[in-house]
């Protein structure tokens, strides 16, 4: 094979996204208007084009209409007089994409040098007032229909996990998801568009991460003309430089992105079962959300702790039920921050052989009661701490500078840091102390999903 | 809305940037291994891309995809060491190991930090070298694969792509590489595994690159701790030739439960020889048709429309032959027309061939690539490998982003060849 540029198997796409909510991961903020821009500037030695991220601090949470805040995303990419993306779209060699997720709607351009000025000009652009006429909303509307029946046909086991998450979810602001229902999309009027555009899109409620080439004064004067008086941060990253910390520029930002009321979390647990036509095993899932004290330090404790769950070391969850007697296949554990406040832990797996889900159940909840009593050894700590400092993710620069963006924006600090600088704080006793938000009583999922026939 | 033209146009008067050639050097290992290195300090992870000859193409009849089987299971236990020991050891060095078949080659790619590499190399021998293939282990993976094999088959997808390929490369090797069987997963023994090992892992057109910050020395090093002991010839020989076989010029009609959506791919095969310049001209001219927002066929379907959320575009060179479709979900309700316009989308590009501005689009974006891929080992390792795999010279493969620049893209014959007149097209719905 003789690929210059590798192509994702179109096969794999369906199963791909089948189940990609359950790993959901989210942190949380609400955004009340603030006065302020921010520009998080992070140079990249030897990059020779701008990867230019907007933030805005809205998503499906706020939607007046359902899917309205994602059905703006789509429109304001095609304002119609001529302008906005179109003038971008010019540039040879430019590419955009733009996501929304419950909280934020972001814009991502990707330019050569020369295109920087147009990029954030035609960023700038997104908080003006939305030119759209009915024929263009009424397409626009269409395509998104689209985009909504091949989130959730390609895989026809979807349907039963969004209700699964829906459930789970409930009274959370992930109860829906941000695309919105056929329906309700079809329902969006033009009053809804503009009266939402007007309501959310405005110049000062807006995050900018720059990453690429060092700025030229030429392109700094270009953030002030664009995104004036906004608080501008700058790092610098190159793959052998210290981690990295970003100072005083964002006192303030944590109030820009605050965080969202929190939701009550009852003891219960509700189970969901459902025949598949395609399922060849049992698949089960074990959600549990619980509420315990999220400082931003656990995130990476978090990260230290599901890798030793992960690995196949002595005290992971591998050798119980990977080994004889073989109780699952295909399985994953995550413990992560999905609220302030809010922690959800996962278990997914499929059942081997004549292995009933209490069992595997049992299995998994004995173990997690088991380390959480003894805590994991210093021995097995160190040897994958160690890890994070010996691999590329550590060092790449561009990886680093995303992941460093969309902290900032997710996690709202007000002094960002990188994740690596707390991950090498992190202590034994941190990820010990974590382990034991497992135990918490909370609220309960377990979703099975059976193939035909199935005794189970 | 006001927008900045001045600014438009003086950014378009600068044009794009393009990257640079790569500073190739062509090496031999102190034990006879020839390879392609690129010293880079972009990142300080070192990463080492081998291709064997002979892949998937090449499995016996009587076991068609005995590769993924043997690639599959050389983690399970190597040496007296179990699964769990090579995984935690590979870790430990900051080293990855991945060995994957395709079509024509058995692709192996190891990474790791300079201090882990050395290891990370010797390692990914001994698994190469002596691998246990527990025959439980074997049961659970087969069962598994098999498994998956036969939920993957229920999609519509799948099953689309499934008729395509049967009508473009009928019952080629080949189409295992994508859609193997269950039951010929369920067909394979441990006694099977260890002659292939012993047969794919071999120096015989052996392709290798090495891209980090390191010197020649330490590549030659890490090259020999990789590859000592391997077998210097093989009994393999290639694949069959792909034989065209004459198809009809309505839509394929595959009949499945798709909700409110079609499944199309449109698509055409070839067996002609494709050179460094075709190759090139395949990947800008396919970009201009089907990559992204600015695609024609983007804007002739989606934009126009509104009968898709988008289609995507794929193609492959093998050493049999060449593939290049446009594919996606589209509005079951305007199926028919929708295709009638993805059609004469495809038609009118091969007629006309892309604008100026498109070629340029094309071309950048392509650059745009090279400049994201050289920024990491891995990726520019795997790339070197690739193209050398294609039976390019390392001196050509070093010149690639500058002979992208320079190609004329123009050129029809191109089009006749990537566009065919009269494509495959098969529906689900």
């Amino acid at each position: 094979m003789n690929k210059m540029i590798q192509i994702p198997a179109f096969t794999l796409a369906a199963l791909i996204a089948a189940k990609a909510f359950l790993s959901f991961q989210h942190t949380a903020h609400l955004a009340p208007v603030n006065p302020k821009s921010y520009v998080l500037d992070v140079a990249i030695d030897g990059a020779s084009s701008y990867q230019i991220s907007m933030w805005v601090p809205f998503g499906s949470t706020s939607d007046s209409v359902p899917g309205i805040a994602h059905l703006m995303e789509h429109l304001k990419f095609k304002s119609e007089d001529g302008n906005g993306f179109v003038a971008f779209d010019a540039i040879a060699g430019s590419s955009s994409n733009a996501s929304t997720t419950y909280l934020t709607t972001r814009y991502d351009l990707n330019v050569p040098a020369s295109g920087f000025a147009v990029a954030l000009e035609t960023l700038s652009q997104m908080t003006k007032p939305l030119q759209v006429t009915q024929a263009g909303l009424d397409l626009e509307k269409n395509i998104v229909v689209q985009e909504l029946f091949q989130r959730t046909q390609s895989n026809p086991d979807t349907p039963f996990y969004q209700k699964f998450s829906s459930e789970l979810y409930k009274g959370f602001p992930f109860e829906n998801p941000p695309i919105g229902t056929q329906e309700k999309i079809e329902a969006i009027k033009m009053e809804d568009v503009t009266g939402f555009d007007k309501s959310h899109y405005q110049a000062s409620r807006t995050f900018l991460s720059i990453t690429g080439p060092a700025l030229s004064v030429t392109a700094q004067d270009s953030i002030e003309e664009f995104f004036p008086n906004s608080a501008v941060a700058k790092v610098a990253i190159g793959h052998k430089t210290d981690p990295i910390l970003i100072d005083d520029e964002f006192e303030g930002l944590g109030a820009f992105l605050s965080g969202l009321p929190k939701p009550t979390i009852e003891t219960s647990e509700f189970k969901s079962e459902a025949i598949s036509e395609r399922a060849t095993t049992v698949k089960m899932s074990i959600s549990k959300i619980v509420t315990a004290p999220t400082p931003w330090h656990d995130i990476a404790a978090a990260r230290v702790l599901n890798d030793i769950i992960n690995s196949r070391l002595p005290e992971g969850l591998y050798s119980r039920i990977s080994d004889e007697p073989r109780l699952a296949q295909n399985w994953s554990f995550g413990l992560y921050k999905l609220l302030s406040g809010v922690w959800q832990i996962d278990f997914n797996g499929e059942l081997e052989g004549d292995v009933g889900p209490e069992q595997l159940r049992m299995t998994v909840e004995s173990y997690l009661a088991a380390l959480s009593a003894n805590g994991i050894s210093q021995a097995s700590f160190d040897r994958v701490k160690a890890r994070y400092f010996l691999t590329g993710e550590w060092e790449n620069p561009t990886s680093r500078a995303a992941n460093l963006a969309t902290d900032s924006v997710e996690d709202g600090y007000d002094n960002a840091i990188s994740f690596y600088t707390e991950l090498q704080s992190v202590k034994l006793s941190d990820v010990n102390q974590l382990l034991k938000i497992t135990q918490l009583p909370g609220r309960i999922g377990v979703a099975l999903l059976k193939p035909q026939g199935s005794a189970q | 809305m006001k927008f900045n033209y001045a600014l438009l146009l003086l950014t378009l008067s600068f044009g794009p940037v393009f990257a640079d050639d790569l500073p190739l050097q062509d090496l031999k290992s102190p034990h006879g291994i020839e390879f392609s290195f690129l010293q880079s300090e972009v990142q300080s992870t070192v990463a080492v891309s081998v291709a064997f000859k002979y892949g998937i193409g090449s499995d016996p009849q009587v076991k068609p995809v005995s590769a993924f089987a043997a690639c599959a299971m050389l983690m399970k236990g190597a040496g007296g060491k179990s699964s769990s020991e090579l995984y935690e050891s590979f870790q430990d060095y900051g080293g990855s190991f991945n060995v994957s078949p395709t079509e024509d080659t058995v692709n192996l790619e190891i990474s790791a930090p300079l201090k882990g590499i050395l290891n990370t190399a010797k390692l990914a021998n001994f698994v190469l070298l002596k691998p246990d293939f527990p025959e439980k282990k074997l049961t659970f993976y087969r069962e598994d694969f098999a498994k998956k094999i036969e939920e993957f088959s229920v999609y519509p997808e799948f099953k689309t792509q499934e008729l395509f390929s049967n009508i473009a490369i009928k019952k080629h090797p080949y189409s295992n590489a994508n859609m193997p069987k269950a039951a010929d997963i369920r067909n394979i023994q441990v006694p099977d595994l260890k002659p292939w090992t012993d047969q794919h892992f071999h120096k015989d057109g052996i392709v290798v690159s090495v891209v980090g910050d390191i010197t020649q020395t330490e590549a030659g090093a890490i090259v020999d701790g990789l590859l000592d002991g391997i077998a210097p010839t093989t009994p393999l020989l290639p694949s069959p030739p792909v034989v065209l076989e004459a198809h009809g010029a309505e839509p394929y009609v595959v009949a499945a439960e798709t909700g409110d959506q079609a499944i199309l791919i449109m698509g055409t095969v070839w067996t002609e020889p494709m050179d460094l310049k075709s190759n090139l001209a395949m990947d800008i001219l396919t970009r201009i048709f089907g990559d992204g927002q600015k695609a024609r066929v983007f804007k002739d379907v989606r934009e126009a429309t509104g009968a898709t959320y988008g289609l995507q575009y794929s193609w492959n060179i093998y050493d049999q032959g060449a593939v290049n479709t446009v594919s996606g979900r589209i509005a079951k309700a305007a199926s028919e027309k929708t295709i009638a316009i993805v059609k004469s989308s495809w038609d009118r590009f091969r007629a006309e061939g892309p604008s100026p501005e498109e070629i340029a689009d094309g071309k950048a974006s392509l650059a745009q690539n090279f400049a994201d891929m050289v920024r990491n080992h891995t990726w520019v390792a795997n790339f070197v490998r690739d193209q050398l795999t294609g039976g390019h010279t390392i001196a050509e493969v070093a010149h690639i982003p500058s002979l992208a620049e320079k190609l004329d893209v123009t050129d029809p014959s191109y089009r006749t060849q990537f566009f065919a007149e009269n494509p495959i097209i098969v529906i689900t719905k």
